[in-house]
């Protein structure tokens, strides 16, 4: 049985989607390359090695608390229910499988980074190092595989969306803004400097003794550990740390199989929708008296109710709060009014594939006589009262609180700029570029593949980043004074009327000439539509070579 | 005059001819079937006709007025439910005919009302807290056809109303779309259950393959015989040929 289910793993992964496996297998080599051009380099302390074989490490971890765990795997366990052997079988055949997929190799090939570093050191730091890429792969997989199993039922809960929602925001915080805390001391504030920066000198001198000890003794580094204690000649050290491997692999792998069996021996059932009905929210009460104000009271019920949009909604709040707290504790307050506009970028990325998630329900609004209107310029208010409102909040707010009043009419400006157009454009590739997903209807928990819009995301992010710059250079342009906050509001207020209205307008057009078309386009699913671009390809492909022949 | 009135409605996904030609007059006041086998075109053919899905040729016409040309005038003498689509999920039955009404413009009142009435005759109003979501396959159907009756509409188009859903709930629908023809509306109704269109249309089309293979009163289609033996006719007999498999059975 073990070779069947290995099998049927590999058959399903060949078989695809692989466009996210693929990316993920090519950022995966790039990153597992710089681990071992690490551990080579003479230029770099061996404690980035460690560091950055614990952080490999922790994505293991957070790896299910983000993808929210739910149905993550390849393989369902509802598959193996009915077959007539006992769930103990079931998962010690399972077991190889969890160790099949693009993530346990890109690992395997940053853990060989252990082997690197020992090599100078001899055939027996080698044998060690070896003997520790193979364990600390074990506890990883194993660590996360077992995490996954014991969160899957949290994260279909209203905590386990918080849970996702924050790990998520933070990550995208400190990808975006993780470089404040170096260029702080060196640029204070605008047009102030400080200590210069040595990046060779940090390489060099390494990690403080405690973080390092943090590290080796924690779970994620005992890998490293024990070729560390190797490479300095202590055996007794490297074989307590290769032990402490075995121990926690077989322990972790003990404990998996346990509550595999326990979730094989479940009775199979439709998960129900994290958030059940309760009161409306007052706002959607009394907004929902026309036909405008009944779809923004149906998008404030849904941005609340629906799983994804409720983690959409927060990661477009908490991102750039989470910029804003890691910017105000490197120093840098000057740069918290700005956060009123990052949220409009954010917010917007959020909010992208709104029409593809709700999915099918498209055919109600054409049905229903003047609903299109209504419908594009509903959810843009609800987005308004929902993003747009705490943004400029925050922006006005933070201008007392840091003091920085010279940025206040720049930074208010850009932020009505970048929530106007952000209102626009959020419907307007809605309606144009959708990512079709799983259906609204099916959608019941997160984790089910609701669509990917990451290009449409980048597409957005560069629209209303311009957007916020567009006020200070239009006035510039015209000869206005970016720094007179009369000038500012005139020129935002502009640019952010014109921002809603025309790209709202289009979708309007659009859904009314092509609705039909593009609901068949949300009936037809992600399936069809990969097919049809691959088709398209096709297409194009023999025109071209009948071309040239 | 016609209720409903589809011409020569076709529709071609690339090389495959879905619906071919289909002619279709529902008389007001008339209660019609649309019979055939599965991937017969009932649903393509309907959610054309009700102005879902563009036409590859062909039209269709509510009390003479074009679902494409005039869309808004058309659409308010229509009610719909279609098969397999989704509605704003995460509102609950009742938040959901709120919705609705609102959308549509009609008084608070009115929508609260008859919501009311709804969610009750439809053994619907139980679920309060329910989303849509989480409904049954058979308590989906009865808020779609909540919605498709809220506004009072003259015509009703009914893909598969009564797929799932449990007899005591499908007396009651039967009851309430027999009044409303009483009351001069008309429906149209697709289903592969022949009894249940025999008991309640008084017009059928069978189609097959895409193409309308009889259709009139119920006594012109289904001739001396049932409607079963008739549509198993036209439909093609092969496809009833009893047979068994050979290793079922062999202990």
């Amino acid at each position: 049985m073990k070779t069947t289910i290995l099998g049927l793993k590999g058959r399903i992964l060949t078989h695809g989607p692989n466009e996210e496996r693929g990316f993920a297998l090519c950022v995966g080599l790039v990153l597992a390359g710089g681990v071992i051009w690490l551990a080579r380099s003479p230029l770099v302390h061996p404690d980035w090695v460690l560091a950055a074989l614990a952080g490999w490490g922790l994505m293991w971890i957070i790896g299910p608390l983000t993808q929210a765990g739910a149905h993550g795997g390849v393989l369902r366990t509802e598959w193996f229910r009915l077959l007539p052997a006992r769930p103990r079988e079931v998962a010690r055949a399972w077991l190889p499988s969890e160790f099949a997929g693009v993530g346990p190799l890109v690992t395997l090939i940053a853990l060989a980074a252990i082997v690197v570093y020992a090599a100078p050191a001899g055939g027996l730091a080698v044998a060690v190092a070896v003997v520790a890429v193979a364990g600390q792969l074990a506890v990883l997989v194993l660590l996360s595989k077992t995490m996954v199993l014991l969160i899957g039922g949290v994260m279909r809960t209203r905590f386990g969306v918080e849970v996702a929602a924050f790990q998520m925001s933070l990550m995208l915080a400190i990808a975006f803004a993780g470089w404040i805390p170096f260029a702080a001391p060196v640029v204070p504030g605008p047009g102030q400097r400080g200590a210069p920066f040595d990046l060779l000198a940090l390489a060099k001198s390494g990690l403080p003794a405690g973080v390092v000890d943090v590290l080796t003794w924690s779970p994620v580094g005992w890998g490293m550990g024990a070729a560390r204690a190797a490479v300095a000649g202590d055996l007794g050290g490297a074989a307590v740390f290769l032990a402490l491997l075995v121990v926690l692999a077989v322990a972790l792998a003990a404990l998996w199989r346990v509550l595999m069996v326990r979730r094989l021996s479940l009775p199979p059932s439709r998960p129900v929708a994290a958030t059940g009905g309760g009161r409306e929210p007052y706002l959607a009460s009394i907004l929902g008296r026309s036909p405008v104000g009944a779809v923004a009271a149906r998008e404030l019920i849904t941005w609340r109710r629906d799983p994804a949009r409720a983690l959409e909604l927060r990661h477009g709040l908490l991102t750039p709060a989470l910029m804003g707290v890691i910017a105000g504790l490197s120093g840098w307050t000057w740069a918290l009014p700005s956060v009123g506009a990052l949220i409009a970028m954010f917010a917007a990325m959020a909010s992208v594939n709104l029409y593809a998630l709700d999915g099918t329900a498209l055919w109600q609004t054409l049905l229903t006589p003047r609903a299109i209107r209504a419908d594009v310029r509903g959810r843009q208010l609800a987005w308004g009262l929902l993003f747009a409102v705490p943004a400029l909040v925050w922006t006005v707010v933070s201008l007392p609180l840091t003091g920085a009043w010279w940025a206040g009419p720049v930074a208010v400006g850009a932020a009505v700029a970048g929530l106007g157009v952000g209102a626009g454009m959020i419907v307007l590739l809605g309606v144009t570029m959708p990512a079709v997903g799983m259906d609204a209807r099916h959608r019941t928990e997160l984790g089910q593949r609701a669509g990917d819009p990451s290009g449409q995301q980048m597409l957005l992010w560069i629209a209303v980043g311009a957007a916020c710059a567009a006020p200070s250079l239009l006035l510039l342009l015209v000869g206005g004074d970016p720094s007179s906050w009369l000038h500012q509001l005139v020129a935002s207020a502009l640019i952010a009327a014109a921002g809603v209205w025309l790209p709202g307008r289009i979708a309007i057009v659009r859904l009314t000439r092509g609705g039909d078309e593009f609901l068949l386009a949300l009936r037809s699913g992600p399936a069809t539509a990969a097919q049809k671009a691959r088709d398209a390809w096709r297409k194009a492909l023999t025109q071209a070579r009948a071309k040239t022949s | 005059m016609n209720a409903l009135e589809f011409t020569g409605l076709t529709k071609r996904f690339g090389d495959k001819l879905a619906v071919d030609g289909v002619d279709l007059r529902v008389p007001a006041g008339s209660f019609y079937g649309v019979v055939g086998p599965n991937g017969a075109g009932k649903t393509t053919t309907l959610t054309m006709g009700v102005g879902l899905l563009r036409p590859t040729s062909g039209g269709s016409r509510v009390f003479g007025v074009d679902v494409w040309e005039r869309r808004e005038e058309a659409m308010e003498l229509l009610g719909v439910l279609p098969d397999s689509m989704s509605v704003p999920e995460r509102l609950t039955g009742r938040e959901l005919l709120r919705y609705i009404g609102r959308l549509r413009g009609l008084d608070r009142r009115v929508v609260a009302e008859r919501s009311e009435e709804l969610l009750d005759v439809l053994g619907l109003a139980g679920d309060e807290r329910t989303l849509v979501v989480d409904y049954s396959t058979g308590m989906r159907k009865k808020i779609l056809l909540a919605t498709a009756l809220l506004h009072g509409p003259r015509v009703l188009v009914l893909d598969e109303p009564f797929e799932a859903v449990d007899p005591v709930s499908g007396a009651t629908i039967r009851g309430i779309l027999n009044d409303f023809v009483a009351g001069g509306g008309s429906v149209v109704l697709s289903s592969h259950v022949m009894a249940l269109v025999e008991n309640l249309c008084d017009r059928v089309a069978i189609v097959h393959a895409g193409r309308v293979v009889a259709d009139g009163t119920l006594d012109e289609v289904r001739a001396d015989g049932s409607l079963e033996d008739r549509f198993i006719d036209l439909v093609g007999a092969e496809r009833v040929a009893v047979r068994t498999l050979s290793w079922l059975g062999e202990r």
